[in-house]
């Protein structure tokens, strides 16, 4: 424990962090995109259920923002063990 | 019975690091996004794939973090079986332990008969059959060797495919090589069959995400599992679901929805229609990369569940066996090639795709339970026994089992009595190894098998 080199942690840290933060974002990015396009085109010609668009409303909502949760999770979660656990040597 | 092993014979290496854990979890799965999904679009159209999609995506992030917050915790290479056998019971665990089998060998199957197709489409003059069994073997052989080589290999095998599809999703976003994304190719085929077939599109939704939590399955063997198997896990589920949503799009733009619902290539299929022929190749290659690196993984974690079944004496102990010089389950390694040559020589490649659908459907009935049961029996946050801590537990658990019976009953569409046999199965395993199991063992302790103090309520 003595010897770990606390910089060289929160360095890795936030790499792990950056990953996590890059892949989150390219996430909103696709699905968003993908989810608009799709609706948006479908719905410029043809009567889409409102059901079924709450119904996409609530699944993206939740996937999104469970993941998110999740990820936020992880981040505290090797924050707070990594010195423990010793988890960057 | 863990730490009884090690002082007696050789124990699983601990190597592994998060980009295996990756490499693991998305190399199994990626191949359902390069085919096999856009059957959603035959049953639902554009909107019922994309329901599927969304469904699917919300169980399996649920799916994936419980499987984190379990296998952060346990650390034991059974994964899905050992969180049963230790918050359920030996019934359960047991047919989870085989559905988790069943579901990687099927699949590693199905895998290697998409190989030995493509290498015959290519080479017209070679037998399918006997690739199948090549492939089989090579990896059975790899997976022998060492597990960290296995990953490692995986980990190449599906970065590549997952980057063709990345690559393609741009070129097509930023209109390089004049791609032509038709917005009346989507329009064409949006709700052919209703909110009906909206509906019954959820069967194979699990295709964009299936067996994503088996990457919990190495966490006996990576080096710091409570931050490999969470950070890997997570993702690896993001991944997938960054591949997903490019792959709906670009394939619902580029090819007619009634030509994508049974394309066997959709994804190769879109770049070819994309004419451009440096995408052709490259998804073409993604294509036969993630049929080797989901049946690499498969022989991994099937060979895991089958290690971890007979370490308990569920099976014979003589599968438990550690190689002395490769710290590999060889023994359980090798008997898969025997059980994935028979579903392949089976001939039913459709019916042994939705066995292994039915067996993950099980296994995401139990694994969110076992969570609730983990969290009653072990409510304290102490890191010796709950280093991740999943959010909105237990909430998101039950709501996974829902989700999961839904996605289940949806199999009656068209795969009723491949539902009946899978269930029927699972309820005579049930028995069978509960009956079985105590009669070898009763006795549980904790601090002894996991370190941990003893549970606040008894298992049962």
């Amino acid at each position: 424990m003595s010897n770990i080199n606390n910089n060289r942690y929160h360095s890795k840290l936030y790499q792990d962090a950056g990953v996590i933060v890059l892949l989150l974002a390219l996430l909103y990015f696709s699905e968003l995109f993908m989810i608009y396009n799709v609706l948006s085109t479908i719905g410029t010609n043809a009567t889409i259920p409102s059901t079924l668009l709450g119904l996409y409303a609530l699944f993206i909502t939740l996937l999104l923002g469970i993941e998110t949760l999740g990820c936020m999770g992880v981040y505290r979660s090797i924050k707070k063990h990594m010195f423990e656990f010793e988890y960057y040597d | 019975m863990v730490e009884e092993m090690s002082s007696e014979s050789p124990t699983l290496v601990k190597t592994l690091r998060p980009y295996h854990v990756w490499a693991l979890g998305v190399g199994i799965v990626l191949v359902g996004e390069y085919m096999g999904w856009n059957f959603t679009v035959a049953k639902g159209g554009i909107l019922g794939s994309l329901f599927a999609l969304l469904v699917a995506g919300t169980m399996y992030v649920m799916v994936a973090l419980c499987a984190s917050e379990l296998g952060a915790a346990t650390k034991l290479a059974g994964g899905p079986y050992d969180w049963a056998r230790l918050f359920i019971g030996p019934g359960a665990a047991a047919i989870v332990g085989l559905a988790v089998y069943m579901e990687y060998i099927a699949l590693e199957a199905a895998d290697s008969i998409v190989v030995a197709s493509i290498a015959q489409s290519i080479f017209p003059e070679i037998q399918v059959l006997p690739v199948t069994l090549l492939v089989i073997s090579i990896l059975t052989f790899i997976n022998y060797r060492g597990v960290v080589a296995a990953l490692t290999l995986n980990f190449a095998l599906t970065m590549t495919a997952f980057i063709a599809i990345i690559v393609f999703f741009f070129f097509n976003l930023l209109g390089i090589g004049n791609i032509p994304w038709n917005p009346a190719e989507l329009i064409s085929g949006a709700m052919p069959n209703g909110l009906v077939g909206i509906f019954a599109a959820l069967q194979f939704g699990p295709w964009f995400y299936l067996g994503i939590e088996g990457a919990a399955m190495c966490a006996e063997e990576c080096k710091h599992p409570s931050r490999a198997v969470p950070l890997g896990q997570q993702a690896g589920m993001i991944t997938l679901l960054i591949g997903a949503s490019m792959t709906l799009f670009l394939c619902s733009g580029l090819i007619p929805a009634s030509v994508l619902g049974v394309s066997v290539y959709p994804l190769y299929e879109a770049a070819t229609a994309s004419g451009m022929y440096f995408l052709v190749v490259f998804l073409a290659i993604g294509t036969l990369f993630t049929c080797l690196a989901s049946a690499n993984g498969c022989v991994c974690d099937s060979s895991r569940s089958w290690f971890a079944l007979s370490r308990d004496h569920f099976l014979t102990p003589w599968f438990s066996a550690v190689h002395p010089r490769y710290f590999t389950p060889y023994r359980a390694v090798i008997f898969t090639m025997p059980i994935a040559i028979a579903f392949a020589f089976s001939g039913f490649l459709d019916q042994v795709i939705t066995f292994s659908i039915t067996s993950g459907m099980v296994a995401y009935v139990m694994i969110p339970f076992s969570l609730i049961r983990f969290r009653k029996m072990f409510p304290q946050h102490s890191s010796k026994v709950r280093p991740f801590i999943g959010p909105l537990q237990p909430w998101i658990a039950y709501f996974t089992i829902c989700l999961a019976m839904t996605i289940l009953s949806t199999l009656n569409w068209g795969y009723r009595y491949n539902l009946i046999f899978g269930l029927v199965f699972y309820i005579i395993a049930y028995f069978y190894f509960n009956w079985r199991y105590k009669s070898i063992e009763s006795e549980h302790d904790w601090e002894r098998d996991m370190g941990w103090p003893n549970p606040i309520i008894h298992r049962s």
